[in-house]
């Protein structure tokens, strides 16, 4: 027993013995590589770009340093090189090859065309890393992308909708078509490439596929068709506006029907809607358009049981000018002490004004969900 | 006598086959870690983080920052707080009844106005004073309220800020700049994440300039040295280890990243308890199990927030000692879910592991120290076995602490230096002698005062950064 310890003893030892000069050979390694790689970049800014014999592994983090530090790719011998190896490594078995590859074509700016088959790889690390690298101005990439939004990993759904948020992006068609072939009352597929096929061997097995629901999926659809603030998606978003089961998706596509230009009376109709989140986006949307015709309509929703709506209308008044200030401060003198606390905030007028009361605290609410009941907007007025 | 010598063989043999058991989960863990390394490397190889840096939809972060009697360092703090690296950023700091001008500095660096904004108190909090907004920061905001304890300055916190996912941290931690938009990665990967921690590193020694760690040094005061070990291997190979075996139970306090409709379902931060953190992750995963949910916690290794560590004997004695009591506390208040096998892995592995190797370790250890002296002094124990025990123990604690060590090659940046990394190994080398030991007393003690149901927070002064 006592030599077993011993043996023991000594294996553990040289473990660890190993695990310390490991760690140097580590830290060194990372620091010459480090050198080359800075040498690279600061001779590519100088104007002395990489020669064509250089090694690939150098090629390749130089360009993705590039990428991320200077941001200015330079055509040179040396990046012909390392794309067309790029390119043969798009071919390859191994996942992280192509995604490797997909970053540094990136990073040489490849048009997005040679990109568009990251977008469709078996694997969602591939199919994320090339979704953060493309705009979707070409129409079948915007498709695409839009499919994507339906994805069953979810960093893949977030790599497609951050790209399709972004500003500049041709996306309005392909949203619309999306929004039209998943109109109301169809299934939970429709129109989106739930992508069975990428379900690949050698992805994550955490990531249980089609997690993300129908609802989910609409509602991530119409943010983005807000985003655009397009009129060709209005048609595709009009018959959601009465989705009668899904107040989520109605209050989605109230604020997406307003940025696509819906007439303001048709988004003030919201404001009596059952629901108080389709109330808030049709509040949100008045006040966005800046619909001055609106005021009366957002006044009457400063009285509204729910005080997301309250706040919504509050916003929205301010943000109409003068006609919203009219209506604010009418009701700061009115009867509903709740609607005269939403003016009071909208007007920006802390606790020390004539009307208001030293702020303090108010006794606490069990969480419980927001809907038509007085809540405590007095938590900022004292009341 | 006789009856004496075999009842101390009978524990030794005990406490040989716990300690068996106890390194093999340790080696599990060490395999978990390595493994999950190796994925994450993996995974955000090729992550476009620059991207992440302008992304419209990544979601907002609140960060909550809880102040009591900070005058001298609040206006660095937020500062720091407020560039940090994240797209959709807002800062909450809440002045928790400070007797000194705390509040005064911040109205004055911040220029800040009243403005009371609306919100729903969801979690019941001392009284609020006011909601003050910055007019040259539009996403600071400030809550100034009576003094009501961390627990309840998080919760007030909770409540004003509007974030998806809030930042938990101390004032005294100092966060990477770029720590938010690493430790975002498990809630776009995963629906169901509930809480992502991230590695607290040891700042005494370092460089701190601005609220910021401008250069990285090992401490060369022996107790943060011996400390600056104890984080390594309690971050990147403890916790680390745990997103493969049964994911985390404590994500630190003093950074950690939660979903905030989930907090506020679970009823927010507890006022009755010294260990409010691991408190909280337990309700979370509890809460989510209930409910038929995964609910996942991950640790994640890459952001990194650095804080100073007590420098005396006396102060990290009370801070041990109020961790171990924070331990128990929670262990106590969930005590008949240990053993559950309805949560998995939760209630069969993680949970029964916190009871029997953190909270009881120390009593375990102690026991078998005590065997160890009564049965030298009896002659009951056989000198070259307790020789060769003693030597077997001392290399695995040495195998673990180098294995911290190595991962902490493999992953922090920037580089250490090779300096660095040798005045680390030999704190690795000094942890086992002493200071172990200590930390065992202490724990012990807070297990003790857990018992007697002790739940004052005690005193922890701090040096404070080296600035310049």
């Amino acid at each position: 027993m006592i030599q077993l310890l011993l043996i023991v003893a000594v294996v553990f030892a040289v473990i660890a013995v190993a695990q310390l000069l490991a760690a140097l050979a580590i830290r060194e390694r990372r620091a010459r590589r480090r050198v080359r790689v800075d040498q690279l970049v600061r001779d590519a800014i100088t104007g002395h770009p990489p020669a064509a014999g250089t090694p690939l592994p150098l090629l390749r983090a130089l360009a993705l340093e590039q990428a991320d530090r200077v941001r200015s790719p330079v055509a040179t011998p040396g990046y012909r090189q390392l794309r067309s190896a790029a390119s043969r490594d798009l071919r390859s078995r191994r996942w992280i090859r192509r995604a490797g590859a997909i970053r540094v074509l990136i990073a040489v700016r490849t048009p997005e065309a040679t990109l568009r088959a990251g977008l469709g790889d078996a694997h969602p690390q591939v199919r994320a890393l090339t979704c953060s690298g493309v705009t979707g101005t070409d129409p079948a990439i915007a498709t695409d992308l839009v499919g994507l939004l339906g994805d069953a990993v979810p960093r893949v759904r977030f790599a497609a909708l951050d790209t399709l948020l972004r500003p500049g992006t041709g996306i309005a068609p392909a949203i619309a078509a999306a929004l039209t072939r998943a109109g109301p009352g169809r299934g939970p597929s429709t129109g989106v490439r739930h992508r069975a096929r990428h379900r690949s061997t050698d992805g994550p097995r955490d990531d249980p596929p089609g997690s993300l629901t129908h609802t989910a999926w609409l509602i991530r659809l119409l943010r983005v068709a807000a985003a655009t603030d397009d009129p060709r998606t209005l048609a595709g978003i009009t018959p959601f506006l009465s989705a009668p089961q899904l107040p989520g998706v109605r209050a989605a596509a109230v604020t997406a029907a307003a940025a696509a230009g819906i007439d303001v009376n048709v988004a003030l109709g919201y404001l009596t809607d059952p629901d108080p989140s389709v109330r808030a986006a049709a509040a949100t949307a008045a006040g966005r358009r800046r619909a001055v015709a609106a005021a009366a309509g957002l006044g009457r929703a400063l009285t509204d049981v729910d005080h997301d709506v309250r706040r919504a209308a509050g916003t929205a008044l301010n943000q109409l000018g003068a006609a919203g200030t009219l209506v604010l401060r009418a009701a700061l003198g009115g009867a509903d002490r709740y609607a005269a606390d939403t003016a009071r905030l909208a007007l920006g007028l802390g606790p020390g004004s004539p009307t208001g009361a030293p702020a303090r605290s108010v006794p606490a609410t069990p969480p419980t969900p927001p809907v038509h009941r007085r809540d405590n907007a007095d938590a900022r007025s004292g009341r | 006598m006789n009856a004496l010598h075999s009842a101390i063989r009978d524990l030794d043999w005990l406490i040989l086959l716990y300690v068996g058991l106890v390194d093999l989960l340790q080696t599990a863990l060490m395999a978990g870690a390595a493994t999950d390394l190796a994925v994450d490397r993996r995974a955000t190889r090729h992550l476009l983080r620059g991207r992440l840096l302008s992304s419209p939809a990544v979601p907002s972060i609140s960060v909550l920052a809880p102040a009591h009697n900070e005058e001298a360092t609040v206006a660095a703090a937020v500062t720091a707080l407020l560039t940090l690296r994240y797209p959709r950023l807002e800062v909450v700091v809440v002045n928790d009844g400070s007797t000194d001008a705390t509040m005064t500095v911040l109205t004055e660096a911040f220029a800040l106005r009243p403005a009371p904004q609306a919100f729903r108190t969801w979690l019941p909090t001392a009284p609020l004073r006011g909601v003050y907004r910055s007019q040259r920061v539009p996403r600071l905001t400030v809550v100034d309220k009576d003094n009501g304890g961390k627990a309840d300055a998080l919760n007030a916190a909770l409540c004003v800020g509007t974030g998806e996912l809030v930042c938990a941290i101390d004032a005294d931690t100092l966060v990477e700049p770029d720590a938010l938009i690493r430790m975002v990665r498990p809630f776009l990967a995963h629906d169901d994440c509930l809480a992502a921690g991230g590695t607290i590193r040891v700042a005494n020694g370092c460089h701190v300039s601005q609220g910021r760690v401008q250069t990285v040094r090992v401490p060369h005061r022996m107790l943060a040295g011996l400390q600056s070990v104890e984080y390594l291997r309690a971050f990147l190979y403890g916790r680390l280890g745990w997103n493969r075996l049964g994911e985390n139970l404590i994500i630190s306090g003093a950074f950690g990243l939660f979903r905030r409709s989930s907090v506020l379902v679970a009823g927010g931060y507890r006022h009755d308890t010294v260990g409010e953190d691991i408190e909280l992750v337990a309700r979370l995963r509890l809460t989510a199990r209930d409910r038929g949910e995964h609910g996942r916690t991950v640790f994640v290794s890459d952001p990194v927030a650095w804080t100073e560590v007590p420098e005396t004997l006396r102060v990290l004695r009370g801070q041990r000692e109020r961790w171990h009591r924070g331990l128990a506390q929670t262990l106590w208040r969930y005590r008949r879910r240990i053993g559950d096998p309805r949560l998995g892995r939760l209630g069969l592995l993680v949970l029964p592991y916190y009871l029997f190797v953190e909270l009881l370790g120390p009593t375990v250890e102690a026991l078998g120290l005590l065997g160890l002296a009564v049965g030298l002094w009896l002659h009951a124990v056989d000198y070259p076995f307790a020789i060769a025990f003693f030597l077997a123990a001392y290399a695995y604690g040495l195998l673990l602490n180098l294995f911290g060590v190595l991962l902490d090659a493999i992953s922090s940046s920037p580089l250490p230096r090779r300096r660095d990394l040798l005045l680390l190994a030999g704190w690795a080398l000094m942890e086992p002698f002493g200071y172990r030991q200590l930390t065992v007393a202490w724990r012990l003690l807070g297990l003790l005062r857990a018992l007697q149901h002790r739940s004052d927070w005690g005193h922890m002064p701090r040096r404070g950064f080296a600035s310049g």
